[in-house]
């Protein structure tokens, strides 16, 4: 089914954040600190008042009358919102310029003077964690150090004792540096605060609304905004992968200036500030370790991580998991011994990290699991197609217990394998690669096979901020066969105007046409917790489908009673009821909703509605096969990749199409990170590559062209049996490319490169080991 | 971040004469293009700022410029010059190493210069700092030159002209 | 100091006043009106802001309203006629090939010169030509093959399936 809400888009009548105009709207530009780590000595904002158009200037100074100065941040940490003292980043807010229009808020900004006494920051996370170093957060006065937390899970000894005892035992020290989403739309909001009636209106770039708006009149409510009297509007958004959940300080402070003044206060953030300041994701550092014996078993895996989260924890993870969802390094073999562990540091850097087109932290514990995997096939000479099939769980062992506590619901590992394979030609390819390896040239062949796991969360576990994970969906169908479905999650381009249609139409059999969906706005849609990390399926989906079939239950009631049966004579196929026995005497849900506005059974509810919230039991596990197919130029170190496929399961699949969509922007944003995106700083805290022209986001050219395909192994507990997909690929694609390369290289010695695995760090290590 | 450039050339002039010139703050400072000395604070100490425009990035800097060596003996100074942005978007630190010896009369000079950038300037201009910073010392060593041969020193910086000459640079006409 | 300033469009003629400094993207999308048109970047890097000016494909960015004086704008709310879509949208449409639908009026735009400039293009030849145009939702396949489709419609040759797929 094409989707619903293309409509709007080709004709240009999207409805984003920057599209929004009010009346007497003032525009919000913010002053932003040069240096990583320095003392603020003055703030002079005289001659930004004088510019034309300039209304206010404000400083943390002025917030700080207010207690606004410092929030939480989704960690229970906290972040400044102006400072009012010292700045921690480079980039950091420093002070806001309200103007009456963008051009003046500019030169406002340009006018404001800042004095500052720099210090050395703290960029490498390891010096951070030294003894002796500064301490950061000097906010926090026990604070001693800059380390923010330890994590660990699964069994230290039993792990120890596997790796003493072991033939084989591979090591390797990887880092995942910093990225940055760059969805094509920034982030910014319109605050409308109406000082006459109290009320805030919050339009806003934001995955999850509701939780916004918790978060606001937590915040917020010591000065008389409580949640009754926030209404927070997420409209069309331009791509958010995780990078608009956080609640950034620009927004805080439109919020306090429109408090304060009464007027709609805009704020749109320009791309050099949405690339220096927000969202940045992974800054993971890995020693990864593996023990096998030499015929290729899996015995036990070992991680040890240092978490680079900037000057403040302000992750998107649930609160119970520091590092999100990391223990899934165990990855898709079996075996039942693991440890891992990881310490958290403060550094003069942005804040962070969000789930970036990912579950949280997943990119980073496949990326961990299938490098590691491909190194120890090479160093026991084994190959690394062969070494995952032989150690893959098996399909008939789900639901399977990892060694770090999770139950992965269902798979089929080797199917998914074995399809790759052959569609790729494997054996074909091994050959032609010993051929060209014979010659000197470089070919590569790169697997990845991964587990994914998303739709936090069972409540047991999962809560962001104290708020459980589930979600909802409330659907209300109108007298005339017709349904408007509201949900607690919130689209940004994954289509869930088409497809939460679709599933409600599959269950209840009124036409997906027929059935509005709307998502976004707090003060009509259940309450949800928003979506990332692919959770909007396997939890509101859910709920749709649940409450769905709440409707099917009232509709054989009236049914029953229309056709004067009882409710055990009727039998349903979705749009119909029918008697058994005598099928030409039916009534379609049509007729039946009707009825439940005009002629309902006396002592029933009239109306026709259902409203559920989804508790999910379990999360979801989706999996895929990828292969990656390159040839490197020996001279230059430049890398083509030929070929990519790319195999996923994600259970039973509501809109092929859709999902085929989601896979093929889930491999670009996976080969970014492989080959050209990283965020660079120097020493002294400058970020070095800061606008679209150094950051290098792939464009058409770059991006391969994609095979996709499937495998369908559903879930068991979710009530269509879907797992989600949308960040499958993202989770999927790096070490699937970052094997192929390394895999080219080996015949040199070469046995890991750091993403992304650019052309000069090829040409640079084929050079040292005296290749070329 | 930081770049280092090193040159070394010959002058005809005899060492305590390039000597007196280089250690002299009033002789020296007018010779770097966009600079300019205010006042003395003591000895070794002298305040003063440099203006400079490298594309469309204009930066003035207000800072100090500071023996920190000047051996007549060996002939051997050190100068440092530091300055904050006057609008507060970074700074720049520059510390120059000057060794003179005495050859055939005339007098072989050997300069280090260790440039440090932070701010706006280090993230949009540092893929040009290395080029703008050698087209600065050379300016200036063209200047030195000719106030030692009693000539007109051009303190002035001619808007585009770094750039114009780095562009110039990477396609190679010197 | 403002100026005054004639543009035709999307087929109208306009007399509009502008800063000096303002930017073609910002009176397109403040003073007109017309929000199809999206801001990405600020390096021209993203191409969202793309329209065409004298029928070639242009970064509103990187314009300034005044270098508009005289000439003929169209927007994305200027290719359809009537409200039905043209071959393009229809392409996009068919072959799912927008997502968050940010980065689609610059695609359509860049994708209406190239195919005035090469009606009948390859693959490779589309990838190339909307190098300038980033997308991070869709992974780009699909824009390629919407693009294809309304090549082809346009020439008047069947358009492959729009069906997705797969291996």
């Amino acid at each position: 089914m094409k989707r619903k809400e293309d409509v709007r888009f080709l004709h240009g009548k999207g409805h984003y954040v920057d599209d929004i105009k009010l009346p007497g709207m003032l525009y919000m530009d913010i002053v932003r600190s040069p240096y990583a780590y320095a003392k603020i000595k003055k703030i002079d904002i005289e001659a930004a008042l004088k510019v034309p158009g300039v209304v206010t200037v404000v400083t943390g100074k002025d917030l700080e009358k207010y207690n606004l100065h410092w929030m939480p941040t989704l960690m229970s940490d906290t972040q400044m919102v102006l400072p009012t003292d010292t700045v921690m980043y480079q980039s950091q807010e420093v002070a806001a310029v309200i103007a009456t229009s963008r051009y003046a808020a500019r030169d406002g900004r340009e006018a404001v003077k800042v004095e500052y006494e720099p210090m050395k920051p703290l960029m490498d996370p390891y010096k951070s964690l030294e003894p002796g170093s500064p301490v950061l957060r000097t906010d926090k006065p026990n604070k001693k150090d800059n380390h923010i937390w330890h994590w660990e899970a699964g069994d230290k000894e039993k792990t120890e004792k596997v790796f003493a005892s072991a033939d084989v035992v591979v090591k390797q020290e990887m880092y995942i540096p910093r990225i940055h989403v760059v969805s094509i739309e920034t982030c910014g909001c319109v605050a409308d605060y109406d000082k006459v009636n109290n009320h805030l209106t919050m339009y806003m770039t934001t995955q999850a609304p509701h939780a916004i708006r918790t978060v606001i009149a937590l915040v917020a409510g010591h000065v008389g905004l409580t949640e009754e009297k926030i209404r927070v509007v997420s409209p069309d958004i331009g791509g958010g992968f995780g990078g608009k959940v956080p609640v950034y300080p620009g927004y805080v402070i439109a919020i306090a200036v429109s408090f304060l003044t009464g007027v709609p206060v805009k704020w749109i953030e320009d791309r050099s500030e949405n690339l220096q300041a927000d969202s940045f994701a992974r800054d993971y550092h890995i020693t990864a370790e593996m023990a096998g014996t030499k015929e290729g078993k899996i015995l036990a895996t070992r991680f040890k991580v240092l978490c680079d989260h900037g000057y403040t924890d302000a992750a998107a993870n649930p609160s119970k998991f520091p590092t999100g969802l990391f223990s899934i390094a165990t990855g898709s073999y079996d075996y039942d011994t693991a440890y891992m562990e990881a310490d958290a540091v403060y550094t003069n850097k942005p804040p962070g990290g969000v789930a970036y087109r990912c579950s949280f932290r997943v990119t980073e514990a496949v990326h961990a699991i299938e490098r590691i995997t491909d190194r120890f096939a090479l160093e026991i000479g084994k190959d690394p197609a062969k070494v995952r099939m032989e150690n893959f769980i098996k399909k008939e062992d789900f639901p399977w217990k990892s060694p770090t506590g999770w139950i992965y619901d269902s798979g089929d590992y080797h199917a998914g394998l074995k399809k790759v394979m052959e569609v790729v030609g494997y054996d074909a390819l091994r050959k032609e690669q010993a051929e060209k390896r014979a010659k000197g040239e470089l070919m590569g062949i790169g697997l990845s096979t991964f587990t994914e796991i998303v739709g936090a969360g069972p409540s047991k576990d999962f809560d962001i901020l104290g708020i459980k994970m589930f979600d909802s969906a409330e659907i209300r169908v109108h007298p005339t066969g017709k349904a408007i479905a509201r949900f607690g999650t919130k689209s940004q381009g994954q289509g869930h105007e088409t497809t939460y249609a679709q599933i409600i139409a599959e269950v209840l059999g009124i036409p997906a046409e027929n059935i509005q969906v709307e998502e976004g706005d707090t003060d009509t849609a259940p309450y949800g917790l928003g979506t990332y990390a692919s959770r909007s399926t396997p939890t509101a989906g859910a709920a749709a489908a649940v409450a769905a079939k709440k409707l099917v239950d009232k509709a054989r009631k009236i049914a029953a009673y229309l056709l004067e049966v009882s409710e055990d004579d009727l039998e349903w196929e979705p749009g119909k009821f029918s008697v058994k026995g005598a099928p030409e005497k039916t009534k379609t849900i049509q007729e039946i909703v009707f009825a439940a506005y005009t002629n309902h059974p006396q002592g029933m509810e009239a109306g026709f509605e259902a409203t559920h919230y989804y508790d999910p039991p379990n999360l979801t596990f989706p999996s895929g096969a990828y292969i990656c197919i390159v040839d490197i130029d020996k001279e230059t170190g430049g890398i083509h990749v030929r070929r990519f496929v790319a195999i996923d399961d994600c259970g039973n699949i509501i809109n092929p199409m859709i999902v085929q969509g989601q896979v093929h922007g889930g491999l670009t944003q996976g080969i970014a990170p492989a080959m050209y995106e990283e965020l660079i700083y120097d020493d002294d805290g400058n970020m070095l590559n800061g606008t679209l022209m150094d950051y290098l986001v792939p464009t058409a050219v770059e991006s391969p062209k994609w095979e996709t395909g499937h495998t369908v192994t559903p879930s068991p507990h979710h009530p269509i049996g879907a797992k989600g997909v949308g960040e499958s690929p993202t989770v999927g694609a790096p070490p699937a490319i970052a094997n192929a390369i390394i895999d080219a290289l080996s015949p040199y010695g070469i046995k890991h490169l750091d993403i992304p695995i650019t052309p000069y760090k090829v040409w640079k290590a084929l050079k040292e080991k005296g290749a070329i | 971040m930081t770049t280092t450039i090193n040159k070394s050339f010959h002058l005809d002039h005899p060492v305590d004469q390039v000597w007196n010139n280089l250690t002299d703050p009033n002789k020296i400072v007018v010779c770097v293009p966009g600079a300019h000395l205010t006042e003395q604070v003591d000895e070794n100490n002298y305040k003063g700022g440099v203006e400079l425009k490298f594309g469309p990035v204009k930066a003035k800097y207000d800072g100090m410029v500071t023996f920190l060596e000047r051996d007549v003996a060996t002939k051997k100074m050190v100068l440092n010059g530091k300055g904050n942005d006057s609008k507060g978007k970074g700074n720049a630190e520059m510390t120059m190493n000057g060794q003179l010896t005495e050859k055939d009369g005339g007098t072989d000079i050997n300069v280090s210069m260790e440039v440090n950038i932070s701010g706006m300037l280090a993230q949009f201009g540092s893929r040009l700092i290395n080029d703008v910073s050698n087209q600065i010392f050379d300016q200036f060593i063209n200047n030195f030159k000719a106030q030692l041969s009693g000539g007109e020193v051009d303190n002035t910086l001619s808007a585009g002209s770094l750039v114009g000459g780095v562009i110039k640079g990477i396609f190679g006409k010197k | 100091m403002n100026k005054q300033i004639t543009v035709t469009v999307n087929g109208t003629q306009q007399t509009l006043e502008v800063e000096p400094r303002t930017l073609l993207v910002h009176m397109i999308r403040e003073i007109l009106n017309l929000t199809g048109t999206h801001i990405g970047c600020d390096t021209t890097s993203c191409g969202a802001c793309t329209i065409l000016m004298d029928d070639k494909s242009v970064k509103s960015c990187t314009v300034l309203a005044v270098q508009a004086n005289g000439k003929s704008i169209t927007t994305i709310e200027g290719v359809s006629t009537e409200g039905a879509m043209n071959p393009l949208q229809e392409g996009f449409k068919e072959n799912h090939g927008l997502h968050c639908g940010f980065c689609t009026p610059g695609m359509i735009m860049r994708a209406t010169e190239l195919l005035v400039n090469n009606p009948n293009p390859t693959e490779d030849e589309i990838r190339w030509g909307i190098s300038g145009n980033l997308c991070r939702c869709t992974g780009y396949n699909n824009i390629v093959k919407a693009i294809l489709y309304a090549s082809a419609k346009m020439r008047g040759v069947p358009t492959a399936s729009t069906e997705p797929e797969f291996v």
